[in-house]
Parts: C-alpha cells; sequence; structure tokens
C-alpha cells in the first residue's frame, strides 16, 4: 500500500501543474446487494473516491471504492491508478497508450496486485472511431506473477445524445478463478479468452442512463454462463449531487484479479466541481446574450443577474458608463453596434468594472481584463 | 493641470466619433502635459498611416476611465497602434477599418498571430472578415488552441458559413466552457451542428479534416466500475 499511496501523491503533485488541465474530484456512498468474493448479500454498504483530470492530450484517473457487508465481517476494497496519453492527431490517427497500476483486496485473502500497459492506434474523434492495439499485464497474487497479454479492437460512434460502444478483446493468460480468487492454472498451459461487449448511453439534462452487455469464450467456446449485462442511471438533482442506481453482473477481472460479481446498489455521489452536459444549455451562472432589434441595433442583453443598478463600458458606448435598464430578469442596452468583436466591463451596484460573467476575458493592456463578446 | 487635462479631453474628443459627448463628461484623465502629448502624437501617426485611431483612443478612454497611470496607458495606446499596423499588413492594405480594427482586437488575444489574420483573410479575399475574425478570438480566449481555432474558423468561412453560424458556435463553446465542460468535448459536440454545411462544400473530405483530437481511451477498470 505504501507504493499506492506513493503513486497516487505523484499523480496529485504532477497533474494539475497541465496546462489547461481539467478535473474532476467526487466521492460515493450508496447501500448494495452484492455478491463478490468474500462479501455476499444484502445492506452491504459502499463508498468511494474518484479523480480524474484531463489535459489536451492525457487522462489520469486514480480511484478507491470498497464495499463492507451488513456485518462488518467481510469486505472488498480496490484501488486503481490509470493515465492515458494520445499523440496530436496525424490525418485523423493518433496513438494511444494507456497504463495502470490496482491492488485488489478482500478480508480472508492477500492481496492482488497488477500492472498492465495497452497501446493502440486510433482512428476517428471522440464522435466516432475505432481503435486497435494490445497490451502486456503482470498480476502477482500470493508471490505468484502471472503474466498475461491481450489484443483489444474498440469502436464507438455518438449521435447527439446518444453514445453507442462496442469492443471486442483476446486475452492469453495461466490465471484462473476459482470461488472467489485469483488462481494460477497449476498446469501451466495459457488459455485464450474472448470477450464481445456492447454498450448505449444516453445524456439528458440532469440525467443519463445507459446499459451493457458482453460474453465471454475459452479457447474458443462460448457459453451462456459467460454472459455479463449492467444497467445504470445517474440523476443529477443539482449541479454537484448526483443520485446512482446500478445493477448487473461483471465477469472476472484477469489483470485486476478482482472476481466475477452481481450487484444492485443505489448510492449518492458529491463531486467538486459542478456536472456539466453538452445537453443542458441553461447556463449555470449570469450570462450576456445578444438579439438583433434591426439592421443595426443590437440588444445586449445580461440574463440571470440580481442586482439593484447595471452599468456597462464598451468599445460601442465610447467607454462610458451607460445603466441597463431592468426587464424583468434581463439588464438590457440597445445601440447600434457594428458586427465584429467588441469589448465590455460591467460594474454591479457600483462595485468595481469586470469582465461579465460568462464571456471570455481578455487582457485590455491596462493591467486589466475586459470581456470579448462577437456580435453577428 | 488643466492645461494637461483640457489637452488630454481635447485629445480624445477630436477623435471621438458624433454623440460621444457623454464619454467626455466623464473622462477623469489626470496625466500631465507630456503624457498628452505624447498621446496626441501616437494617435497623428495612426491617423497619418491611414489606419483606425478608435482602438487607441479606446486605450485612453479606459485608462482614464479606470485612472491608469499615464504611462501604462501610453505603453497601451502605443501597443494597439503596432497590433493596428500589424492587422493591415496581414489582412490587406485594402481591407475595411472595422477589419484592421478586429484584427488588432484579436493580436492582443494571448496566442493570436498575423499568419492567422492571414489565413482567415485567404479564405474571405473580398468581404469583411471582422466577424470570423472576431469568433477566432473569443474561441482562443475560451481556450481552444489558437491554430485550431484559426484553422477551424478558416475551413468554415470557406465552406461559406454565415456570421450568425460562427458566432453561435464560438458563443457555445465558450458557454461550454464556462459551465466547466472541457473544451474539447465541447467544440467536437459543436461542430458536430456544423458538418452538414461542410459536406456541401466542392472537396468532399472538408468535412473529415475538421477533426480534432479524439478522446483519450478509458482507463482499463472492472466493466461495471464499481465493487
Amino acid at each position: 500500500m505504501r507504493r499506492a499511496r506513493l503513486i497516487l501523491l505523484t499523480i496529485l503533485s504532477i497533474a494539475p501543474r497541465g496546462i489547461r488541465a481539467q478535473w474532476q474530484l467526487s466521492g460515493d456512498l450508496g447501500a448494495a446487494v452484492l455478491t463478490q468474493g468474500d462479501v455476499h448479500g444484502a445492506g452491504v454498504m459502499t463508498a468511494g473516491v474518484t479523480l480524474d483530470v484531463a489535459g489536451d492530450h492525457t487522462l489520469l484517473r486514480t480511484s478507491a471504492l470498497g464495499a463492507r457487508a451488513g456485518n462488518g465481517q467481510a469486505f472488498t476494497s480496490q484501488w486503481v491508478a490509470a493515465g492515458s496519453a494520445i499523440t496530436p492527431s496525424w490525418h485523423s490517427w493518433s496513438l494511444v497508450g494507456t497504463g495502470g497500476v490496482g491492488v485488489f483486496t478482500q478480508t480472508s485473502i492477500t492481496a492482488t496486485n497488477s500492472a498492465d500497459l495497452l497501446i493502440q492506434l486510433q482512428a476517428g474523434t471522440a464522435v466516432r472511431g475505432f481503435a486497435l492495439g494490445g497490451g502486456w499485464a503482470r498480476t502477482s497474487h500470493n508471490d505468484v506473477a502471472i503474466p498475461s497479454q491481450r489484443g483489444v479492437a474498440d469502436a464507438w460512434w455518438s449521435f447527439r445524445a446518444e453514445r453507442f460502444s462496442a469492443a471486442a478483446s483476446v486475452t492469453r493468460t495461466r490465471a484462473v478463478f476459482g470461488e472467489s480468487s485469483i488462481l494460477v492454472d497449476i498446469s501451466r498451459t495459457p488459455a485464450n479468452y474472448q470477450d464481445l461487449s456492447a454498450g448505449w448511453r444516453h445524456e439528458g439534462t440532469g440525467w443519463s442512463i445507459g446499459a451493457s452487455a458482453g460474453m465471454r469464450g475459452r479457447n474458443g467456446t462460448f457459453s451462456g454462463a459467460d454472459g455479463w449485462q449492467s444497467v445504470s442511471a445517474t440523476l443529477w438533482a443539482a449541479p454537484h449531487v448526483g443520485v446512482l442506481l446500478d445493477a448487473g453482473r461483471a465477469n472476472a477481472d484477469f489483470v485486476r484479479g478482482i472476481p466475477r460479481s452481481s450487484y444492485a446498489s443505489v448510492g449518492l455521489r458529491i463531486a467538486m466541481r459542478p456536472r456539466v452536459s453538452l445537453a443542458d444549455r441553461r447556463a449555470t451562472r449570469p450570462r450576456v446574450q445578444v438579439a438583433r432589434v434591426d439592421e443595426r441595433v443590437r440588444r445586449i442583453e445580461l440574463v440571470g443577474l440580481e442586482a439593484r443598478r447595471v452599468e456597462l463600458i464598451g468599445d460601442f458606448t465610447d467607454w462610458a458608463p451607460v445603466t441597463l435598464e431592468r426587464r424583468d430578469a434581463r439588464w438590457t442596452l440597445e445601440r447600434p453596434i457594428p458586427p465584429g468583436p467588441h469589448r465590455i466591463a460591467i460594474r454591479i451596484d457600483g462595485g468595481e468594472w469586470v469582465a461579465p460573467p460568462s464571456l471570455p476575458r481578455v487582457d485590455d493592456d491596462l493591467a486589466g481584463s475586459v470581456g470579448l463578446i462577437t456580435i453577428p | 493641470m488643466r492645461r494637461a487635462l483640457a489637452l488630454a479631453l481635447a485629445i480624445v474628443g477630436a477623435f471621438a466619433p458624433a454623440g460621444a459627448a457623454r464619454a467626455q463628461d466623464s473622462l477623469a484623465y489626470s496625466g500631465d502635459r507630456e503624457t498628452a502629448v505624447q498621446l496626441s502624437r501616437i494617435v497623428d501617426d495612426v491617423k497619418a498611416k491611414g489606419l483606425p485611431v478608435e482602438p487607441v483612443i479606446a486605450k485612453v478612454r479606459l485608462g482614464a476611465l479606470y485612472r491608469t497611470p499615464p504611462a501604462r496607458i501610453v505603453a497601451a495606446a502605443q501597443a494597439a497602434a503596432a497590433r493596428l499596423q500589424v492587422a493591415r499588413e496581414a489582412l490587406g492594405a485594402s481591407s475595411a477599418p472595422a477589419d484592421i480594427a478586429a484584427g488588432e482586437s484579436a493580436l492582443s488575444v494571448n496566442g493570436v498571430t498575423r499568419d492567422m489574420l492571414r489565413l482567415i483573410r485567404s479564405a474571405e479575399p473580398t468581404r469583411s472578415v471582422a466577424v470570423p475574425i472576431g469568433v477566432m478570438a473569443q474561441l482562443v480566449a475560451t481556450g481552444v488552441k489558437p491554430e485550431q481555432a484559426a484553422e477551424i474558423v478558416t475551413r468554415l468561412v470557406r465552406a461559406r458559413a454565415n456570421n450568425g453560424q460562427l458566432v453561435a458556435l464560438g458563443n457555445a463553446v465558450n458557454q461550454d466552457v464556462a459551465a466547466g465542460a472541457a473544451v474539447m468535448s465541447s467544440l467536437e459536440t459543436r461542430l458536430e451542428t456544423l458538418r452538414p454545411l461542410l459536406a456541401r462544400m466542392p472537396s468532399s473530405n472538408a468535412a473529415d479534416a475538421l477533426t480534432l483530437s479524439p478522446a483519450p481511451a478509458s482507463p482499463p477498470t472492472n466493466p461495471k466500475g464499481r465493487p
């Protein structure tokens, strides 16, 4: 665990320095009916924390998840730190490298440690594309190291708020699973496991729902018993608070050493940064809008701003303060404004001049900043 | 001091558009005579070169409003004058004053270069490019990489996207990012709505050329992602 903590601290200390890095820290608390390793039955408490840091070409994720049986006698926990790096696109092609380390523990069995690396050649965009690649992994359990190799093919396609994905992989390993723990096949004969899966997710305004399913074959033979399915839904009651519903079955993870499990859970997610859906066009902060009045005149509107008095300056007011007129929940100003970029600032209730919220800020050459708006 | 103030006001007033009397009333410029003379020279020089003086005047007005130290106002006016020159060189000597002013404004955004202005002008050699330049600057200020923003706007201009479509793209990306979305995710999604427009371009692969960096692959986790 010392090694795990060291890696986590390294990620935390390095990641936020990335230029324009986006991050999210969230915590989950929930209750579940769970069968996984030593944990069986209802009344299982689950808890987890996840940190995501994304740069222009990198993504780092570390998460720790735990489940404790209702009687307090059994638990499972897992910790994963993984990172992806993608090269700049060349004619829509990119190279993606993904690496990770993980630890899985449960009540009566020694921890399973893992490390893996996957290299993929990717074509397309975030909207649609596919990736092909292969990787290596090393899983350690009871002082026995289990190497494995795998080949992976992924494809994804988004249409409006729908996202579809499919994956196929072949994993060659000597690992097998007992009732609740990873084992090594003493025959030392590697087996090939084939996994096929497909998934769908819909992103609504303030909610999302998804389903996925897959099947696994061993040395080319598929049986119904090795299928898995999952459904999940998230309802964002507030920008920082979501309710999670999950149910399904999951196959054993040979690399991480996580045994087969089935679950139905309800949880509460608290996120440090507000959840944003691209489907949600409602601004979370006051915003500036421009409406066309006639050929020359435009109406600048500040929406959702609570104030007694709002003034505006801009190049089209010759930088002279103009008091905006209040119309319901909008502060408005009508002026002839030529098409093109314009710079504005506002003053609320006689305070400081500031760039309006929601507009990109640019340097005003005078040690301050103003908002940049483009008039069509 | 009174003379200095009067001179400063005269400088601003001389180049102020009609109907800007209200602006003069609220000016509180407190620079000395030497500063006023310096500003006067900068404005005269800009005017002599046939460049629009409004961006320079704007710096003086804003500096006066903010009670900025005179030296900084002079520096800001000089910087604006220099950018106007660069903008005209990039956009062409026959460019309209509004285009040159838009170019000056864009060049003040960190990362925007004269080559980006040239690129946009190459897509629209005759008509005004004030709006495309403004949208490019807006995207850069929002967090889009400058080269990428210039390329996207240029391709959209070549595809005959109208000003409304361009501004809608810039506003949507800005709104998404202000609400917390990643720049790349927003750009991917918002550009998707413009693909039908790009598909009408004579070069059939124009839409594909607008591809951005794909999303990073998901880290390998337990399929259900929870214990």
